[in-house]
């Protein structure tokens, strides 16, 4: 026992010495770990690229750990709040994107991005129109041609992000409407336009490697082997990227944020670090501070300019939707305690939940068999279980054809 | 490459000593992992991709699959022995597990857990390995309308299902449903509900959620006093291959749970659920259902173990994570320079079928460690409730900290149990409430997609 606690004591007072010989010897930037702080859970694409690039740093720069610290949730705020609240020593690095930064605006947070100081840009990915082979669309004229009927689907993540700007503006350049479908990730959007539901995917080249349905339509590029918007006759949309950088927080010292500088330019420079980063068709660049601050306020220019012009769906206020079901629900379980729980169950959960069931079979039916097929399969199965017999089936058939040519080509279409 | 040599392929990347041991270790982490609440296991496989830097990526990958796999399985044992379960999807076991355990039958719940986990992981990962590139069509066809249709289906059959009262199964429901609101609104960009708190933008969070709702709520609700001086006794329980008898159930779970696994973002939570009800119709026991029934256990286990070869169908196939877990693998391939999508199986199939083999040996051994570690975790419902309740709370709160490093979180899983105490107390089935949350925002933004494409 005695042993143990004078061994532990050495243990302790070795540490103590060696910590403060390290302080001592380095009085240079750095002494401790340098942390890098991510917006989005481990395994995210900003994330990936922030390890890989404290991995490169850590072999070639420096003798310190550089730490990931994913801080996710609260729209990236949490991640931002991290750095506005930390000293200005440059210890403490935000992997920014222009996602982030849009995010951050249309939140209404803009003047917390005043407290940001942008290092460096290290990777640009070019943003592009995707489109399905199948879908004849070969070339934008085509695609203005389409849609001018009625507004094409296009998809991508959610809606004030980077790639829907760039829809917008693409829009604008062409005159052309279209309709934004959000996804949660933009390999899920994709996924709409190899299905069919979508038109459009606005991504990144990277994206549709292997997917021998896709190709891209055009490429906001100044040179590039595939079609450029440039090579359609249409200025203005060469130079959107999607970027990943980095930034400190304002006020670090000049000499901090040269070392920094110069371990990233350093591994701008790496082998590793560009291959990994062309095996997903992203584009390695080093873009320096004053330079990289530009290309955020142009960021910042174009969110501001865009004005939500989408009308409001009446589903925006779903939730109220929601709220009034639950209330008239709770006004039932009053009424029903008092009545009784077994006479309700009868009316309401047996035979109209069946029927609701059997409502959203016959929607897929639908979208299977088309409209009048699915119509009589559905009402002869549902007549059956009403135990009707054939001929009054048939009958009902005919009918309900007619009566719901006119429900539902007539009146839903004015409606909707 | 056609299979068989796909397979001594995949056999080769195993069968090394590296090989072996980070099966096992993955194994052993995985089912730690899965056991602990707030751990899910996204986090387990998110936490082990920096150690993966100095691996060959087969092996990186066979570790990140045994560790899934096996974490599926781990978030059932903490959801039968103290109602805290480890992973969303081990809500649905909870349900009958714990009522089990109260009854001292803690034996016969974990090893029918064990049993049909085993089971659906297997019937994914033959599917997987059979019909990924087939079956990664389903992901490919399944449009807004027939994901709204699936989540409308799910609420329905939990309406139905879930509980005693489907009146209380379907406020809780809706009330799952309304919480999903808030958060951002991904089609406006605007931020509903938040009240300028920042840490809401993203949503409530599950996890936080569900702890409460299950584990605090059951500490907070004071024992009633009956329960303190009977000694309740420990049913030695039938050897875990007895509960194959119930066969039937374990294959047509681990259908329904492989197929919801290949659809990205329906999930693992939302298979359960559905097997769950559809065991409870076919049951001639339908009573027991919600007061410790052997089958209930065994459906939910086996469509959630067997979702995670679903899931992996499209990450594999097509590069599009199926779960939050793919996300992380997604991630990991590319850390490793591989890129996820249909090229994979050609540039590196090592890796493909290293997975391949791994998700599968991985549940023999699932069964194996499994079986050992059974007698550890009964002796858990042995200790005194007092100082279980201790350490319940303890874990809810780590738990919910370590998902994002947030204090907010703590704060939400805290809100959960006293509102959990309320539901109890007017016995609204709580994992109702959970699916709500679940597929209250597939319903939403799908409903919403259908109106724009279809105008």
């Amino acid at each position: 026992m005695h042993n143990n606690i004078t061994c532990l004591m050495k243990i302790f007072l070795l540490f103590l010495v060696f910590f403060t010989t390290t302080t001592a010897v380095c009085e240079n930037f750095p002494i401790k770990p340098i942390k890098i702080v991510v917006y989005t859970k481990a395994g995210g694409l900003i994330d990936v690229t922030a390890r890989k690039l404290a991995k490169v740093i850590e072999e070639e720069s420096v003798d310190v750990p550089i730490i990931i610290e994913n801080l996710p949730g609260g729209a990236g705020q949490n991640a931002l709040n991290k750095i506005i609240n930390s000293e200005a020593d440059g210890y403490s690095l935000l992997a920014v994107t222009n996602s982030f930064i849009s995010q951050t605006i249309s939140i209404g947070q803009k003047e917390k991005l005043d407290n940001l100081e942008y290092l460096a840009i290290l990777a640009k990915d070019d943003e592009c129109l995707i489109v399905n082979k199948n879908r004849n669309i070969k070339s934008i004229d085509d695609l203005i041609n389409k849609s001018q009927n009625k507004p094409l689907i296009w998809a991508g993540p959610a809606a004030g992000g980077a790639d829907n700007l760039f829809a917008k503006k693409v829009w604008k350049e062409l005159g052309i409407k279209g309709k934004w479908l959000p996804y949660q990730s933009g390999k899920r959007a994709m996924l709409a336009v190899v299905g069919g539901y979508a038109d459009v995917y606005v991504g990144n080249v990277g994206d549709i490697l292997g997917f021998d349905d896709l190709e891209v339509l055009a490429i906001s590029s100044k040179d590039s082997d595939l079609p450029t918007f440039k090579s359609y006759g249409i200025n203005n949309l060469d130079n959107d990227v999607l970027w990943r950088g980095f930034a400190i927080k304002k006020g670090t010292s000049e000499e901090v944020k040269l070392a920094l500088l110069k371990y990233f330019k350093k591994a701008s420079q790496n082998k590793n670090w560009k291959d990994f980063l062309s095996s997903r068709e992203v584009s390695p660049v080093f873009i320096e501070p004053v330079r990289a601050k530009k290309e955020v306020d142009i960021q910042i220019k174009n969110e501001s300019l865009i004005v939500t012009d989408e009308k409001n769906s009446f589903l925006e206020y779903w939730h109220y939707f929601l709220a009034f079901i639950l209330f008239l629900a709770f006004l039932l379980i009053v009424k029903v305690n008092k009545v009784n729980d077994l006479r309700f169950k009868k009316i309401v959960f047996s035979y109209e939940m069946f029927s609701f069931g059997y409502l959203l079979v016959y929607l897929v039916l639908i979208k299977l068999f088309g409209y009048y097929i699915a119509s009589a399969i559905y009402i002869i199965s549902y007549g059956k279980f009403l135990k009707l017999n054939t001929y009054s089936l048939f009958a009902i058939v005919i009918m309900w054809s007619l009566f719901s040519y006119y429900v539902f080509e007539k009146i839903l279409n004015v409606v909707f | 490459m056609d299979i068989f040599s796909g397979f001594i392929l995949g056999f080769e990347q195993i069968l090394s000593v590296s090989g072996v041991i980070t099966l096992v270790l993955g194994v052993l982490l995985g089912i730690m992992a899965g056991a602990t609440p707030g751990i899910s296991p996204a986090m387990a496989v998110a936490l082990l991709v920096p150690f993966s830097f100095g691996m060959e990526p087969a092996t990186a990958f066979i570790l990140f699959v045994a560790v899934y796999q096996a974490a599926n399985y781990g978030g059932s044992i903490t959801a039968i022995v103290i109602n805290t379960p480890g992973t969303a999807s081990s809500a649905v076991t909870a349900i009958d597990g714990h009522e089990l355990t109260k009854k001292g039958k803690v034996g016969k719940a974990l090893s029918s857990a064990l049993c049909s986990s085993v089971f659906g992981g297997i019937v994914g990962a033959i599917i997987l390995i059979l019909f990924s590139v087939p079956a990664s069509i389903i992901a490919v066809k399944f449009g807004p309308l027939e994901y709204l249709i699936l989540a409308l289906f799910g609420i329905l059959t939990v309406i139905l299902f879930a509980g005693k009262s489907k009146l209380k199964s379907f406020i809780a429901v809706i009330l799952g449903m309304l919480l999903a609101t808030i958060g951002i609104d991904s089609f406006t960009g605007q931020s509903r509900f938040t009240f300028g708190l920042v840490d809401l933008l993203d949503g409530v969070s599950l996890i936080p959620a569900m702890i409460g709702l299950f584990a605090l709520a059951e500490v907070f609700i004071p024992k009633e006093k009956n329960n303190k001086n009977i000694e309740i006794i420990l049913e030695k329980s039938e050897p875990v291959l007895f509960y194959l008898k119930y066969y039937i159930t374990q294959i047509k779970s681990s259908l329904i749970g492989t197929f919801i696994g290949i659809l990205p973002g329906a999930g693992a939570t939302v298979a359960s659920f559905i097997s769950y009800a559809e065991a409870k119709r076919v049951s001639k026991k339908k009573e027991n259902f919600g007061s410790g029934e052997v089958e209930g256990i065994v459906a939910s286990e086996a469509a959630n173990s067997s979702s995670v070869g679903g899931a992996l169908i499209p990450l594999l196939a097509l590069g599009i994570p199926g779960s939050a877990t793919d996300a992380v693998l997604l991630g990991a391939l590319t850390l490793h320079g591989l890129v996820a999508g249909p090229a994979l199986f050609q540039k590196a199939p090592e890796v493909v079928y290293g997975i391949f083999i791994s998700v599968l040996l991985a549940n023999l051994l699932i069964l194996i460690f499994g079986k050992l570690f059974n007698k550890v975790w009964v002796n858990i419902s042995k200790v005194n409730s007092s100082f279980l309740s201790l350490v319940i709370v303890l874990l809810c709160v780590l738990g919910s900290y370590s998902l994002k490093n947030s204090i907010f979180d703590c704060y939400l899983c805290i809100a959960f149990g006293l509102i959990g105490v309320v539901l109890k107390k007017y016995k609204v089935p709580l994992a109702a409430v959970i699916l709500g949350l679940v597929l209250g925002s597939i319903v939403e933004e799908n409903l919403r997609r259908i109106f724009l494409i279809y105008p």
